[in-house]
C-alpha cells in the first residue's frame, strides 16, 4: 500500500518548504506535492510608492539575493522611463554581480547542498596521507588538501562535534545512509573545502562591498546608473576588487571544480541522482556583459530536452496562475497585471510515515485544493526549469563558445555523457559550470572598465518622470538561482503595481489547472527512496535547485541544554542615561 | 575594545524589521564616549553569511532579533549568551535555517566567534500585508530592549548619552533608505 512522506522543514536553505510525497511498497514515490508554508506578500508594499525608492526595498526581500532583486528592480524601472544607463555602469554592475556568483553557488554547494554528498562523520575516519595523494588525481594545484591540514581539519570537526552544541550545522544529517558514495579520503578533501570555503566567503563578501557603497546592504546602484564614482577611479580600490577576485576565481576552478568531478565520478552509478528529471523545458536569460553587446550568457528556451533548437523569449506569454495556491485569483496573469490576494485554506488531517517508521497522524497538504504561498508560473503554458543549469543548457545549444568548451571538458574529464545532464548530477555541476565560467571571464569586463574610463566617465544618466504618464517596464536576467524578473507599472508618478517573478517559483510552484507539476513536483516522481524514515534523496534533489523560498519571517529560534539567562521584565532593567 | 550593536531581521514583514529598526534608533538617539572601547551600530538585514566578515572584526557582538519560545507571547523580550542558550527558546522551522545561527555556529567551528550576546523579542508573525509599522506589542518591548542594549554598552564603561529624542516608531518607516542619498 502506498503512503505518505512528509519532509517538512527542509532544512539548509533560504526560507520554509514543505515536501509531501506519495510512495508505493517499491519505495519508489509515485506523486509529489511542495508547499511553502511562509507568505510573502511584497507587492503589497510597492503600491503608491516613489518607485526611485523601489530597489532599495527590493533588496530587503531576501538576505541571500539582495544584490540580484537590487539589479532586476533597478533595471525595471530603467525599462519603463526608457533609460539607457551608461557602458560605465553597465560594466560596474557586471562586476558586482560576479563577486555575487562567485560567492553563491560555492556557498551553496559546500555549506547548503554539501553534505548531502559528503559523509561528514565517514570523513573523520579517513585517512589523511592518503586523502592528501589522492587530491592530485583532480586538479593539479589542490587547495586545503596537506597531510597537516587534512588532520587538523579532523580535529577541528571532531572537537566541534564534542561541544554542548552538537554537529552545530552538521547537525540533523543521515549520516552513513546507503546514498553516500564517497569514500572516507574523498569525504576528508571535501570537508576541508567545506572549511576553506566558510573562509573564501569572507572575501567574496568584502569582494561585493568595493563597488557596494555599503555592507550589508548595498546603495551604489540608482535608477539610471551607479554612484561608486570615486571607487572606480580609485586604482587602489581596483586593484583590491583584482586580488580578491582572483583568490575566489582560484578557489572555485581548483577546488569547487576538483570536487565537482569527484562527485561525478562517484555518483555516475547511483541511480537516485542520475534518475532523468521530471521538466525538461528551460528558460534562461542573457546576462553579464562584459564588453558592447558582448554577454557572456544567452538568452533562449529549450523545450523537451532537445538542444538542438534555442527558441526565442516571448516575455508576453509569461504567466502566474493560483489554482493550487493561496491566493483568491486563479486565473492566469501577466506579472504586469497580477494580484497578490491572499486566500489561505490551511492543510487537512491525515496519516503519514512517522520517524520510526510508524504511520503517524498528521497535518497535510490537500492536493485536491489550495496547498503553497508559491504560484504556478508557466511560459506559454508549460512549466519551466530555471537556474544555472538552464543557463548552461541554453548556452551550449546556442553554441556559445565559452559555454560549449567548459561543458565538453567537463563531460571529458568525467566520462558523463550529456544526456546526463539531465540530471540532479548535471543541475549541481551546472551551477559550478556556471561559476567557473563567471571566474574565468568576468574580468574581461574588468579591463573594459578601465579601458573605457580613459576617455568616458559617465556614470549616470539623467531621466525624469513624467507625473501624467504611465509606464510600464521589468528588469529580466540571470541570478545565482536562475531567471528573475521584476515587473512594475508606474501612474501618476508612483508605482502603481509591482510584481517579482522568483527563479525559486518556477521551480517550487504546485501543479496547475491543468494538473502538469512544476520542476520540484515532477522531478521527485519515480525517485526511489532506501528509507522512508531517512529520505536523504528527496534532500539531495531538492536542494540540488538551490531554493531561496526565504523572502519571509526570519526568528531567531535554537534549542539548548541549559537554561542561562531569562526573561527581561520591562519593569526591572530600566536605565537612566 | 571593538563593540558591536548587530540588528537583524526583514524589514518588509512588520515585527520582523525590530533587529534593523532598533539599531537605527540606537544609532540616531544616542551617543557614546569612551577612551577604551569603540561601538559600532549596523542594520544587518537578513544578509546572514554575508555578515562573517563583520562578526568577526569585533571582540564583542549584541544581536539584536526576533526569537521563539515556549509558551512565549508577542512582545516577551529574553536576552541571553550564544554559547548558553535557554531550553525554552525553541527551534521552530522558520525562515532562517542558513541565516543566523547558523552562521555564528560556522563562525564557531572556524574558532574566531567574539562573546556574542542575544537581545530577542517573540514578534507577531505577519500574516496579510507586508507593512514597515510594528505591534503595539514590540512597540513596547522595544524600550525593554532599548534599557538591555544600553546596560550592555554601560557594562564595558561606555558612557552613553542621549543625542536625540525619537521612537522606534519615527524610526521605522526610513529605515531602508538609509544610507541613501
Amino acid at each position: 500500500m502506498s503512503k505518505r512522506v512528509i519532509v517538512d522543514p527542509i532544512t539548509r536553505i533560504e526560507g520554509h518548504l514543505r515536501a509531501e510525497v506519495i510512495v508505493g511498497d517499491d519505495g519508489v514515490v509515485q506523486d509529489a506535492f511542495v508547499s511553502s508554508t511562509l507568505w510573502r506578500g511584497l507587492e503589497v508594499i510597492a503600491k503608491g510608492r516613489d518607485p526611485r525608492n523601489i530597489p532599495l526595498m527590493m533588496q530587503r526581500i531576501c538576505g541571500v539575493c539582495t544584490y540580484s532583486h537590487y539589479l532586476k528592480s533597478t533595471m525595471a524601472v530603467e525599462d519603463a522611463l526608457g533609460i539607457t544607463i551608461p557602458y560605465n555602469a553597465e560594466l560596474v554592475r557586471t562586476l558586482m554581480n560576479a563577486a555575487l556568483f562567485i560567492h553563491d553557488h560555492p556557498v551553496h554547494f559546500y555549506h547548503l547542498h554539501g553534505v548531502d554528498w559528503v559523509d561528514i562523520v565517514s570523513a573523520l575516519s579517513a585517512d589523511p596521507a592518503k586523502a592528501s595523494k589522492l587530491a592530485f588525481k583532480y586538479t593539479d594545484n589542490p587547495i586545503g588538501t596537506g597531510e597537516n591540514e587534512l588532520k587538523k581539519v579532523q580535529e577541528k570537526v571532531a572537537k566541534f562535534a564534542k561541544n554542548p552544541q552538537g554537529l552545530g550545522p552538521f547537525a540533523n544529517a543521515y549520516w552513513g545512509h546507503g546514498t553516500y558514495r564517497f569514500t572516507p579520503e574523498q569525504n576528508l578533501i571535501a570537508l576541508s573545502h567545506y572549511l576553506k570555503a566558510l573562509e573564501m566567503q569572507r572575501t567574496a563578501a568584502q569582494l561585493m562591498a568595493i563597488f557596494g557603497a555599503k555592507q550589508p546592504h548595498p546603495q551604489s546602484l540608482v535608477v539610471g546608473g551607479v554612484t561608486c564614482v570615486m571607487d572606480i577611479l580609485n586604482p587602489a580600490k581596483m586593484g583590491e576588487y583584482l586580488v580578491k577576485f582572483q583568490e575566489l576565481a582560484d578557489f572555485i576552478n581548483n577546488a569547487y571544480y576538483a570536487d565537482i568531478v569527484m562527485a561525478a565520478e562517484m555518483y555516475k552509478t547511483e541511480p537516485s541522482v542520475m534518475k532523468p528529471m521530471g521538466v525538461k523545458n528551460f528558460m534562461a536569460s542573457k546576462e553579464f556583459m562584459v564588453g558592447r553587446n558582448d554577454y557572456l550568457f544567452n538568452s533562449g528556451i529549450i523545450m523537451n530536452g532537445d538542444l538542438s533548437k534555442v527558441l526565442e523569449i516571448d516575455e508576453d506569454m509569461i504567466t502566474e496562475e493560483a489554482t493550487h495556491s493561496w491566493y483568491s485569483d486563479n486565473d492566469p496573469q501577466h506579472p504586469y497585471n497580477g494580484t497578490t490576494k491572499p486566500n489561505y485554506t490551511g492543510f487537512v488531517d491525515g496519516d503519514s510515515v512517522g520517524p520510526d517508521g510508524k504511520m503517524v497522524h498528521s497535518k497535510m497538504i490537500n492536493e485536491k485544493e489550495k496547498y503553497s504561498w508559491i504560484k504556478s508560473p508557466r511560459y506559454n503554458g508549460e512549466p519551466m526549469e530555471v537556474g544555472p543549469l538552464a543557463s548552461i543548457l541554453v548556452g551550449y545549444a546556442s553554441g556559445n563558445k565559452k559555454v560549449v568548451k567548459v561543458v565538453g571538458d567537463f563531460l571529458g574529464k568525467t566520462g558523463v555523457p550529456a544526456a546526463a545532464l539531465f540530471s540532479t548530477l548535471g543541475r549541481t555541476a551546472g551551477r559550478m559550470l556556471q561559476a567557473k565560467l563567471v571566474a574565468d571571464n568576468a574580468l574581461i569586463a574588468f579591463n573594459n572598465l578601465i579601458e573605457n574610463l580613459k576617455v568616458d566617465q559617465e556614470t549616470c544618466a539623467t531621466y525624469t518622470i513624467d507625473k501624467d504618464k504611465e509606464y510600464k517596464g521589468r528588469g529580466i536576467g540571470e541570478v545565482p538561482r536562475g531567471t528573475l524578473s521584476h515587473w512594475i507599472r508606474i501612474k501618476n508618478g508612483v508605482v502603481e503595481n509591482y510584481q517579482a517573478v522568483v527563479p525559486s517559483t518556477w521551480n517550487a510552484g504546485p501543479m496547475d489547472s491543468k494538473g502538469a507539476k512544476g520542476p520540484y513536483e515532477a522531478d521527485l516522481i519515480g525517485l526511489k527512496i532506501k528509507d522512508l524514515t531517512q529520505p536523504l534523496e528527496i534532500i539531495r534533489i531538492i536542494h540540488s535547485y538551490d531554493p531561496c523560498i526565504a523572502c519571509a519571517v526570519h526568528v531567531m529560534d535554537t534549542k539548548g541544554k541549559t537554561l542561562s539567562e531569562y526573561k527581561l521584565d520591562p519593569l526591572y532593567g530600566a536605565c537612566s542615561v | 575594545m571593538k563593540i558591536l550593536i548587530l540588528g537583524i531581521g526583514n524589514i518588509l514583514f512588520g515585527d520582523e524589521g525590530i533587529g534593523p529598526h532598533l539599531a537605527n534608533l540606537i544609532d540616531e538617539k544616542y551617543e557614546f564616549e569612551s577612551n577604551e572601547h569603540s561601538v559600532d551600530i549596523l542594520d544587518g538585514g537578513t544578509l546572514a553569511q554575508r555578515l562573517i566578515p563583520i562578526i568577526t572584526d569585533y571582540d564583542n557582538v549584541l544581536l539584536i532579533d526576533c526569537v521563539s519560545a515556549i509558551d512565549g507571547e508577542i512582545g516577551d523580550v529574553f536576552s541571553f549568551d550564544f554559547n548558553d542558550v535557554p531550553e525554552f527558546i525553541q527551534w521552530n522551522g522558520s525562515a532562517h535555517e542558513v541565516e543566523m545561527l547558523q552562521t555564528l555556529q560556522m563562525i564557531e567551528m572556524l574558532g574566531d566567534l567574539p562573546p556574542t550576546k542575544i537581545v530577542g523579542v517573540v514578534p507577531y508573525v505577519i500574516g496579510e500585508n507586508s507593512t514597515f509599522t510594528m505591534t503595539p506589542e514590540v512597540l513596547k518591548a522595544g524600550l525593554t530592549m532599548e534599557n538591555a542594549i544600553i546596560k550592555y554598552i554601560k557594562d564595558f564603561g561606555v558612557k552613553t548619552s542621549i543625542k536625540r529624542e525619537i521612537t522606534l516608531a519615527e524610526v521605522a518607516p526610513n529605515t531602508y533608505l538609509k544610507g541613501a542619498s
